[in-house]
């Protein structure tokens, strides 16, 4: 296997759910939605986005069947569920030097015990808004906006070139 | 190609791989494991660049980072780099270093008659010159002479990357201290890195001697780098140095061990403690010629001998003031350079060091003192003068000095570190710091053990001052700090930029100490007290481009896609950048036919526009209605579903920052537009208000542009043409009018928004769909809507549409000055019940006034000359002229077939029909202020 590939992943559906502050905690308990900096991989999919802010993912369903579904679990909230299965494009990351590849574009920590299995931050990577999961040890998601997919992708074979170029083992050296 | 000065054995270079290279076109060889400098010396090169100044001869004097004179441009196959440290670069096959001074040769450089006219030029002359007679009198010339290599031109070859590092202890330096405490952090489970600018790891345990001694530091070091290998959580970055010390531990580190694979890494870590252990400098004495090649540093001239095998003279003088500078003397004698005479300033020395003078046979000369270098191009005697006031001389063909040791502290002072002057070690120490720093060996000024390094305090010699060189990058002589302080300059501050000592790119290495002795011998002061100077990033020069790593060409800033982008491509289009998006601007080769050709499609017949940026952002909740209400301008409440209103929005001065229409999709959930150029800050700003100002307002909030791609569909055969999409339903005017939504699916299944809107001035629908299906979508609209007519339209042609309508382009028609009485929005403000954002701005008499600059229409008189956005209207006479406003919208209309525009002009409404001049592209041009609608002023065909 490479030390490192990249390729586009495509999910049925994924919906931005945004929930009232106040009633966020309410929310959580009735979804089971993922906690802060990360993404669960339960039935119903969900990666944090930011305070009461959650997307969705879902493989089978799609996002209008999505929607009913956290219509009938939040009755009565205040929330906000928009489909937004276009408007995201995911890009995963595989092999031994990925994490030297998401190094390279923004300053969070990788180092494995910060950044385990089912982490999942948001934040300006490579100059453009990205929320990266952590799926497997050496497996990440990177969730962008739509428009960005091009430039994302160019930049990320650039970065994996010049990674193998300057000689990056898995062990950061 | 032999190398002379290379002994036959010895050395930590591998003798069975010589490696070639050039210096100033020369053909040399050298060995693996060797670095440019040991290369150069073992060939017998001893001049290798003019100083920057006086043009003097400079060899090699250092070993290290400190090394002030070899700073060549050096090519080691992807381009050439200048500023390069000759000590610090690793030899490769096929390098090609040059001396970027000298004219017409290096050894031969006109330039030298600076150097005897030096009295001329005393420090701070060109200072002098500002005041009389001129500067520029001199200012060509320096230019051109000044520099220390040129800069690089045409592409990069190299490459560069950046990185982010993060660990539990970062420790800075691989030499003994360093290793040690790594290891023992290893061991105790922290992460570590460990960052060495050498290629080799081990520091000074590399210069132990072939004895028993090198067996011993050989073991250990290897012993110890094995270990460390063992551990997943020690990372050790050679050629690796750290450059920079910031807040909150944050380091940055040029990482140039894959040179060789054209890459070069610029590494930002973020550190929770951090370990310095960077060792310390030896510092050159102050003696008549000091700056002569040959003159080296005791340390270095060692260095050369042990790790490389190079003898840089055969024979030396040592001349010292301190007990480690014998350990290199010693040792320099025993690896065949024949120390022919120790000069030690010290009265005596200990029993040890006289009988291993003894038992090798070298002279010493104890009390006495170095007066001056004899040689003009290169060392061949010295002058002393002894105890009982002797003067004498000595053959010798270099000269090895010490001047005493003093730590590097220049990443400990960058961190915010407080230095200390020791006494007993005649150097500054690290003090105190409050990031989570500790500097440990040498660097903490631990050189020996604490009774085995003693020093005499430094000194000048006597001897013409004007000869004393303090700072050799710079030239800078003992005699310009007495003219320093003879015209006052006595603070270090004041002396270090009148004298710029240690300002050069070396940041003072081996000279501020001995700047800072002499100023405090000459005002009578401590060391201690003159203090020192403020040490900066970078601690070594760092290649421009790997500050920059990847940010250029197309990754200098992200291009965002259409989500048809690959179906405008095949339509030909031409695209240009608005934002960070690639929009097509026309389709076609020709702009200004494509443009015509466009425009009148759209007039006559029908035409396809991409609006997918256009901001998108849903709002929803009880409260949504009353949120709109405080954002926008116009009135809200009053929006029946289904139905979409123009909204304006300002700042809180009253200036308008955006305008985009609003659809009420239900009574408590809106979906608002915003222009293409503000959709995230427009999101951000109405996220700010709400969780900032207004949180007690009960609503939500989702940008949706992403999700949604836009179809605009304009111009007299539009209905028919949408028409033709099955499930869009009914379009007739009675059932879908202007300023109307709806949504739904269509029979294919698809969902869609269509909301009938104008910006073009024709009847014109905004059909969005999910972006996933753009292109099918457009592909089908097109291939269906050819039959009337339609073709695809771009930016430009859209503007010309919509100047026509005199329909406002915020951003383009506004500054950051217009209010909505400017734009003629007055009476929408007048009509507004309840507050809202900027209303208490306009309330001010200023915003209200007739002399404000306002939007209207012009034309030029003659219809066939253009004019240029920018171009300012000017009134009054020449000599009194000044501009009353500018040119905001210029375009040619087809329509009405002559060059129109918008500007905005001081009481531009009360102007109406009155010529105007304009300063267009340097020559006046004579047009009227007309109203901005040149095309359908009474807008039928939108509502038709």
């Amino acid at each position: 296997m490479p030390d490192v590939t990249m390729k586009s992943v495509s999910y049925q559906s994924m919906v931005s759910l945004r929930v009232a502050r106040s009633q966020a905690a309410e929310a959580i308990g009735r979804l089971g939605l993922a906690k802060p900096l990360s993404r669960t991989a339960e039935e119903l999919a969900s990666a944090w986005m930011g305070p009461a802010h959650w997307l969705l993912i879902s493989n089978p369903e799609r996002a209008d069947d999505l929607i009913r579904r956290v219509a009938d679990s939040l009755d009565g909230l205040l929330y906000q569920a928009v489909s937004s299965s276009d408007a995201f494009a995911v890009t995963a990351l595989d092999g031994l030097l990925s994490r030297h590849v998401l190094a390279a574009g923004c300053a969070l920590d990788f180092r494995p015990d910060n950044f385990p299995p089912g982490s999942c931050h948001r934040t300006r990577f490579a100059q453009v808004p990205v929320a990266i999961c952590a799926q497997h040890e050496n497996s990440f998601e990177l969730i962008c906006e739509r428009s960005c997919r091009d430039y994302l992708a160019s930049w990320l074979a650039d970065t994996i070139a010049q990674t193998l170029r300057a000689g990056c083992n898995a062990h950061w050296r | 190609m032999r190398q002379l000065f290379r002994n036959t054995s010895g050395g930590r270079i591998n003798r069975e791989r010589p490696l070639t290279f050039s210096f100033n076109g020369r053909t040399l060889q050298g060995f693996d494991g060797d670095t440019l400098a040991s290369a150069l010396l073992a060939n017998g090169v001893r001049t290798v660049n003019r100083s920057f100044k006086y043009h003097r001869p400079r060899g090699i004097l250092a070993a290290g980072v400190e090394e002030c004179n070899a700073l060549l441009t050096v090519d080691s196959g992807n381009g050439r780099v200048p500023l390069v440290r000759a000590t610090m670069i690793r030899l490769c096959e096929g390098l090609s270093a040059a001396s970027p001074s000298g004219f017409p040769h290096v050894r031969f450089d006109c330039g030298r008659v600076f150097d005897a006219t030096r009295r001329l030029w005393p420090a701070g002359f060109y200072n002098k010159m500002f005041k009389w007679p001129n500067w520029h009198v001199f200012e060509g010339a320096v230019r051109r002479m000044a520099g220390l290599g040129r800069v690089p031109e045409g592409q990069d070859a190299m490459r560069y990357r950046h990185m982010n590092a993060h660990c539990d202890v970062l420790v800075v330096g691989a030499g003994y201290s360093g290793l040690k405490r790594a290891l023992e952090e290893a061991r105790s489970g922290q992460d570590v890195i460990v960052a060495e600018q050498d290629f080799e790891p081990g520091g000074s345990l590399l210069l132990e001697k072939q004895d028993s001694g090198k067996a011993a530091a050989d073991g250990w070091l290897h012993a110890v780098l094995d270990e460390l290998r063992t551990y997943p959580n020690v990372r050790l970055l050679l050629e690796a140095t750290v450059s920079g010390y910031y807040d909150h531990n944050v380091l940055t580190v040029h990482d140039r061990s894959a040179m060789s694979n054209g890459i070069e890494t610029f590494c930002k870590i973020r550190a929770g403690r951090v370990v310095l252990a960077t060792g310390a400098i030896e510092q050159p004495l102050l003696f008549g010629n000091n700056d002569l090649p040959g003159v080296m540093l005791a340390g270095a001239m060692r260095h050369y001998a042990v790790r490389f095998g190079v003898r840089c003279a055969d024979n030396t003088v040592g001349v010292v003031n301190n007990d480690l500078a014998w350990g290199s003397l010693l040792d320099l004698h025993d690896s065949g350079v024949d120390v022919v005479a120790i000069v030690d300033s010290r009265g005596e020395i200990s029993n040890r060091q006289a009988a291993a003078a003894d038992q090798r046979g070298i002279p010493v000369h104890t009390g006495s003192v170095a007066v001056r270098a004899r040689g003009s191009g290169a060392v061949t005697g010295l002058e002393i003068l002894d105890s009982r006031g002797k003067r004498f001389g000595i053959q010798c063909r270099s000269v090895a000095m010490s001047g005493g040791m003093n730590p590097t502290v220049h990443l400990y002072s960058q961190a915010g570190g407080k230095l200390r002057y020791d006494e007993a070690l005649a150097c500054f120490v690290p003090a105190h710091c409050t990031q989570a720093v500790e500097v440990i060996g040498a660097a903490a000024g631990a050189f020996a053990a604490p009774d085995d390094y003693r020093i005499a305090p430094r000194t000048s010699a006597p001897f013409r001052s004007n000869t004393q060189w303090v700072d050799f990058l710079h030239d800078v002589l003992v005699s310009d700090i007495e003219l320093a302080v003879r015209e006052n300059y006595v603070s270090v501050e004041h002396m270090k930029r009148y004298t710029t000592a240690g300002m050069a790119v070396d940041q003072g290495k081996t000279s501020n100490l001995n700047a800072l002795s002499v100023l405090a011998r000459l005002t009578g002061q401590d060391p201690g007290n003159v203090g020192t100077t403020t040490f900066r990033p970078n601690f070594m020069p760092v290649t421009m481009g790997a500050i920059a790593g990847n940010r250029q060409g197309g990754f200098y800033r992200p291009t965002r896609h259409l989500p048809a982008h690959q179906w405008h491509v095949s339509q030909g289009a031409a695209f240009d950048s608005f934002g960070l998006w690639k929009r097509p601007a026309y389709y076609g080769v020709d702009m200004q036919q494509s443009i015509r050709a466009e425009v009148t499609a759209v007039r006559h017949k029908a035409g396809l526009f991409d609006g997918s940026p256009l901001g998108k952002i849903e709002v929803s909740g009880p409260d949504a209605a009353e949120f709109l209400s405080r954002v926008y301008v116009n009135t809200v409440a009053t929006l029946k579903p289904g139905k979409v209103r123009y909204g304006l929005m300002l700042n809180e001065n009253g200036a308008i920052i955006d305008d985009g229409v609003f659809v009420r999709l239900a009574d408590d959930h809106f979906l608002l537009n915003t222009t293409s150029a503000s959709a995230e800050r427009i999101a951000a700003w109405l996220e700010q208000w709400h969780q900032c100002e207004w949180p007690e307002l009960e609503l939500i909030m989702t940008p949706v542009a992403e999700q949604w791609a836009v179809a605009t569909i304009a111009g007299p055969k539009a209905r028919d043409v949408l028409s033709t999409l099955a499930g869009v339903g009914d379009l007739g005017t009675d059932i879908l009018p202007h300023m109307s939504f709806r949504q739904g699916r269509l029979a294919s299944g698809l969902p869609f928004r269509l909301q009938r809107v104008s910006f073009t001035g024709e009847l014109s629908y905004e059909l969005s769909i999910p972006a996933g299906q753009a292109a099918s979508c457009f592909a089908q609209l097109l291939a269906e809507g050819k039959h009337w007519g339609l073709q695809p339209f771009g930016i430009e042609a859209l503007d010309v549409l919509r100047t026509e309508k005199g329909f406002l382009h915020v951003g383009g028609d506004t500054d950051g000055t217009t209010n909505p009485y400017d734009v003629g929005f007055g009476r929408i403000v007048d009509n507004k019940q309840g507050d809202f954002i900027g209303l208490r701005s306009l309330l001010r008499e200023n915003h209200q006034k007739a002399s404000r600059r306002q939007l209207v229409g012009i034309e030029t008189l003659d219809p066939e000359a253009p004019l240029e956005q920018g171009a300012h209207v000017i009134c009054g006479t020449n000599g009194q002229r000044r501009s009353e406003g500018f040119v905001t919208s210029a375009c040619y209309s087809p329509t009405v077939e002559r060059h129109i525009g918008m500007a905005l002009i001081e009481n531009g409404f009360a102007r109406q029909g009155e010529e105007v001049r304009i300063y267009n592209m340097g020559h006046i041009v004579r047009a009227r202020i007309k109203p901005p609608c040149v095309y359908d002023p009474k807008g039928e065909k939108m509502h038709a």
